[in-house]
């Protein structure tokens, strides 16, 4: 079964809330399936090796995946715009298995 | 933020949501609530990298631009929405020649219609046809 590497934001940057979230995220192993995305419902984060230059210092999470759970974010020809989505119902959780956390201090 | 700083970013941001109305599932962005929308637009843009983390100024004005062009968005994908209006089109006279026509077409010279067969074909049923004509002769 194959997995992948994904790095999501925490907290749109406040690091306060991001170290409560975090801990959440730890202990259950899990992402908070937010509102207000552009590509449909889920948690979102970065391919590992497409995260922009400009999100390095944000709280973050790395974590592992199966690829069959999620859903790559592509344009219209199918070229990949560099993160996924994992599909969940808003309020809801999806499962993930944490590698490390960064940027929380 | 500088008025340069400014017209750069907004130009920065109409590009990326142009992108995202173009690529992006129409359907699901019609059913967000213009809130939903605007607050979609905005975590995009964060989530892409608009600006570092210590940035307090640029997400102030990014919302300023979303809030100032967010109606002509949604106006926009409304549109896209809309149903196609059929169109009336008249058929060709080239449509009326090939279902009157009949099945056996003369190669006279007279006639122009469009050759249904290969050249050498052609030529192989009018040297038939000459033989035929030198037979009966």
């Amino acid at each position: 079964m194959a997995h992948i590497q994904g790095i999501h934001l925490l907290a749109k940057g406040g690091k306060s809330e991001a170290r409560r979230i975090a801990e959440d995220i730890r202990r259950y192993q899990r992402l908070l399936v937010g509102t207000g995305s552009a590509h449909g419902a889920g948690a979102y984060a970065w391919y590992k090796e497409h995260l922009p230059r400009e999100l390095y210092n944000w709280p973050q999470v790395l974590f592992e995946v199966e690829e069959s759970s999620i859903a790559p974010i592509c344009n219209r020809d199918g070229a990949s715009r560099g993160y996924f989505r994992i599909p969940g119902v808003i309020g809801s959780y999806v499962r993930i298995h944490v590698l490390a956390f960064a940027n929380l201090d | 933020m500088d008025p340069l700083a400014r017209k750069c970013l907004e130009d920065r941001v109409l590009a990326e949501v142009q992108t995202l109305l173009t690529e992006g599932d129409h359907v699901y962005f019609q059913h967000l609530s213009p809130t939903d929308f605007l607050e979609a637009l905005e975590n995009e843009l964060r989530f892409l990298g608009f600006y570092t983390h210590s940035d307090r100024e640029t997400p102030v004005v990014i919302r300023a631009i979303l809030e100032q062009h967010v109606d002509q968005w949604r106006a926009y994908i409304r549109e896209q929405q809309e149903p196609a209006v059929p169109v009336q089109i008249a058929a060709s006279p080239w449509i009326q020649t090939t279902n009157s026509a009949a099945t056996g077409l003369l190669m006279t010279k007279a006639t122009q219609y469009i050759g249904f067969m290969f050249p050498m074909e052609r030529l192989a049923i009018q040297m038939s046809s000459l033989a035929v004509q030198d037979q009966v002769s």
